[in-house]
């Protein structure tokens, strides 16, 4: 029995929900499992064919491996600071925080989380952990979703960025900023349209966001900020080893469809305006560059293209790209994922060809 | 346990990479990630060492959350890019490459621009006269000029011109972008296909379909090593 004076242990960090306790978890989980052997024996051929004798298998996969390793690690770094920040949301801002502003209950939240990549200037590797975290933590689906494309374009770092690629030209600049934020918020207006949002979100993540691991409570607030940090860097490091894996399988596939697929002679489509938005846009799916340094990419086209199909290049890639895709695993439903991906495409779309009829050329 | 400890080696192999990357490995890290953004990776070290000593921390409730058959995928698909990292250190953007991201037209290549200034500091020892070259090619016409830039010998360019090229980062490897000059030459000059060169030679500027393009007139031309910073920016 422990003596009056001793002082009480040190709350230690204990993922939440450890143990599977569905038919569905354990399902989701082999499966997971399986595609996860099927990519590694895919992985580890490609990395033999280095080694073959046919010199375009070799150079091939040379130049995958500069591809894929470079996208790593210029993704990895984000990424796990994102995580950071979403443990250090999870465990130091108080709730009653979250749902006063982005609560479920608060529908002109999408506004605010629309305009938030301003403050916290967000890449698209950081948002997901960060995103998973928030709805963890409470905030409603429609604004978390509303961030989570805003965020990695309405930033000052790819304001900055797309003003030095355009050499300063504002408009562009402005254009994409208002377009991303635009889109981001018509979405998570539609998403206040559905009865539940929250049916959107993975079983496990929906869970967690009901039980939390205390954290939020008063007696775990109470805590020495060490302890409180600790547990901070505990949800961080259970949402890197989620996350990071898709990651990996996402900067795999770009890597591969960017070796593969050669930048296309653009000439003929540029005379149809609907056509190379498409083309653009399925390009910047397809590319999985980061934000920061798509605009670059973006102005290598403007000799030859319509404006309004580099700035549907630029609004759509940081909000939907393969990597991307694969990332929305670890918090979405597939259909879900699907649902966005229709409606991001399709409202982009619409918005530059409204673009492309009422401006006059901007780039 | 064996989860924890399996964790453990991941985030210390990762770990040890980025450090290593970052102290001893710097010369095959530039030719992955622009230097300015060495410092997100110095970080990205500290998190996982963090990672790691939260994992260690005996905990006396921990419980294993899944099967171990269902989490080593997901560990050792962490651990692929290192086994990439292997292959992507000896190989380089090449002409291949080039053909593939450069843009083209029925008319020919365009020229990618470089930002009209430096956007950020050039390294001492990048030789960057290339770079010079491009963003202000009128500041250097009728100049000698010296740049040291890998050829491209193609069929599809004119009799007795080559092309020299860089690659113009921003961020990382795979966003780079082929930038160029002009190479004339003597048709008794033969040039090896995409091989670094330095050459010197008059500067002159060529305009086709409304694009100016930076060219030399090679007086003399040396095979050279690969720079140690081979991009331009």
């Amino acid at each position: 029995m422990a003596k009056k004076d001793t002082p009480p242990p040190i709350p230690i960090y204990q993922k939440p929900g450890a143990e599977p306790d569905s038919d569905v978890d354990v399902f989701s989980s082999s499966l997971g499992s399986t595609v996860g052997v099927f990519f590694l024996v895919a992985a580890f051929l490609l990395f033999l064919s280095a080694h073959s004798e046919n010199q375009n298998f070799a150079s091939f996969t040379g130049l995958f491996s500069i591809n894929f390793t470079s996208i790593v690690l210029e993704a990895i770094p984000f990424m796990l600071i994102g995580t950071l920040v979403g443990g250090v949301i999870e465990v130091f801002v108080p709730t009653p925080l979250i749902d006063r502003f982005l609560g479920k209950d608060r529908k002109s939240g999408i506004f605010l989380a629309g305009g938030l990549g301003l403050l916290f200037p967000t890449c698209e590797c950081a948002i997901v952990p960060i995103v998973r975290r928030l709805i963890i933590k409470g905030v409603s689906i429609p604004s978390a979703v509303c961030f989570m494309l805003s965020g990695p374009i309405v930033n000052a770092i790819v304001a900055w960025s797309t003003a030095i690629a355009y050499t300063y030209n504002w408009k562009m600049v402005l254009l994409r900023i208002s377009c991303g934020y635009g889109v981001a918020v018509i979405i998570g207006l539609v998403l206040t349209r559905f009865s539940n949002p929250e049916k959107l979100v993975l079983e496990n993540v929906a869970e967690l966001s009901l039980r939390q691991c205390g954290c939020s409570n008063e007696e775990f607030q109470k805590n020495q900020l060490l302890s409180k940090l600790l547990h901070a860097i505990g949800h961080a490091r259970d949402d890197f080893l989620d996350v990071g894996k898709y990651l990996v399988l996402g900067a795999f596939t770009a890597a591969f469809i960017r070796t593969a697929t050669p930048v296309a002679n653009f000439e003929a489509l540029s005379a149809s305006p609907w056509l190379i938005i498409l083309v653009m846009m399925v390009m910047a799916v397809v590319m999985n560059l980061c934000s920061e340094a798509d605009a670059f990419i973006a102005a290598s086209f403007r000799w030859l293209i319509p404006g309004s199909a580099q700035l549907g290049f630029l609004v759509l890639g940081p909000m939907l790209d393969l990597k991307l895709m694969l990332m929305y695993l670890t918090v979405f439903r597939k259909r879900a994922i699907l649902l966005f991906s229709v409606v991001t495409f399709g409202t982009v779309y619409a918005l530059m060809l409204i673009i492309e009829l009422l401006l006059p050329p901007f780039v | 346990m064996i989860l924890r400890i399996l964790n453990s080696i991941l985030l210390s192999v990762w770990a040890i990479f980025l450090f290593w990357l970052l102290t001893f490995g710097r010369s095959d890290l530039v030719r992955l990630l622009h230097p300015r953004l060495w410092w997100v990776l110095g970080i990205a070290a500290v998190v996982l060492v963090l990672f790691l000593v939260s994992l260690v921390i005996p905990n006396r409730h921990a419980k294993s959350d899944k099967p171990i058959f269902m989490e080593l995928p997901g560990i050792l698909i962490l651990l692929v890019p290192i086994l990439y990292f292997s292959i992507a250190a000896e190989a380089r953007l090449d002409g291949t490459s080039l053909q593939n991201r450069i843009i083209q037209s029925d008319n020919g290549m365009y020229l990618n621009s470089l930002p009209s200034f430096g956007i950020f500091d050039e390294p001492q020892s990048s030789g960057m006269v290339f770079s010079k070259i491009l963003r202000k090619p009128k500041d250097f016409e009728g100049q000698q000029v010296e740049v040291v830039c890998r050829s491209l010998v193609n069929e599809k360019l004119p009799e007795n011109i080559a092309m020299c090229y860089r690659y113009m980062i921003t961020c990382c490897a795979a966003d780079a972008l082929p930038a160029f000059i002009f190479l004339s030459h003597t048709s008794e000059m033969k040039i090896e296909n995409d091989r670094w060169v330095q050459i010197n030679g008059p500067l002159s500027i060529i305009k086709n379909n409304g694009m100016e393009f930076p060219s030399v007139e090679i007086e003399s031309l040396k095979y050279v090593e690969e720079p140690a910073f081979p991009w331009a920016m």
